[in-house]
């Protein structure tokens, strides 16, 4: 499943245009702990996080992340949205909560599996 | 290759661009997936340990060998009383402004030393950190990553 593929699957709004979404999710990682994110999540993974701060564009780089889902209604600001622009970083906001976010996505990608 | 970045402190806006800067130099360099991100994740540390925790910030300077990528992070000061609790998962004496931001899980150092295949450090009160990481450079296995990122 692509990133474009669950963002419209699951509602998502597309924070960060230009960036490609044409890109396979492998799973999920979820977590506000960015050396946690780096130490856990894996590459083509989408991070599931409350952090809205341009840092968060970074670590995604470093990890290799698919994109980052903001959960809970959280919008990433102007600036930050610009610099996962420049970086080529996903970022997409939902109004689930994190729970109800990481439930979607895996129940997405293990619906497609089978 | 050689890279140098220079870090200012208390610069959490721009924390991070040294770091996929340098993990994009590695990958147009020819340095595999896998060894370009061991590396980015251990200049991302280094970076934000200089910009949270350095009174005048610092450097990390990247050097690829042929069979190895060096990274060493340094600066002047105020230096790591003591190193064995800095290096124990979950210590950390990050600030409240950095924590709220999501720094501050006592995991820095020990990711630096996780994605390093020599990690040495020095540090003393006064004078400064010296953190020097070596990472054995190795070909990417598709069969096990499946992906280039």
């Amino acid at each position: 499943m692509t990133l474009q593929e669950l963002a419209t699957a699951l509602e998502w709004d597309v924070q960060c245009v230009g960036a490609d979404l044409d890109v396979a999710v492998l799973g999920g990682y979820c977590g506000d702990l960015l050396s946690h994110a780096l130490a856990t999540a894996k590459p083509g993974e989408v991070w599931i996080t409350i952090q809205h701060h341009a840092n968060i564009v970074a670590v995604a780089q470093v990890t290799g992340l698919a994109g980052i889902a903001l959960a809970g209604g959280v919008r990433a600001t102007d600036a930050v949205v610009e610099r996962a622009r420049e970086a080529g970083v996903p970022i997409f906001s939902s109004a689930d909560s994190a729970f109800i976010l990481a439930a979607k996505i895996h129940h997405a990608l293990r619906s497609e599996a089978r | 290759m050689r890279f140098v970045h220079q870090i200012k402190p208390r610069d959490i806006e721009h924390g991070g661009i040294a770091s996929a800067q340098i993990k994009r130099e590695l990958r147009e360099g020819g340095v595999s997936a896998h060894d370009a991100r061991r590396a980015g994740i251990v200049a991302f540390e280094g970076e934000m340990n200089l910009i949270v925790y350095s009174v005048r910030g610092g450097t990390v300077e990247v050097d690829v060998y042929p069979d190895s990528i060096e990274i060493v992070v340094e600066d002047d000061g105020p230096g790591i009383g003591d190193i064995d609790l800095a290096l124990t998962p979950g210590y950390s004496t990050a600030p409240d402004w950095a924590t709220e931001l999501g720094f501050g899980a006592g995991m820095g150092l020990p990711n630096m030393q996780r994605n390093s295949d020599g990690f040495e450090i020095h540090s003393h009160m006064g004078t400064g950190t010296r953190i020097r990481c070596r990472i054995e450079r190795r070909e990417d296995d598709p069969a096990r990553t499946g992906h280039s990122a």
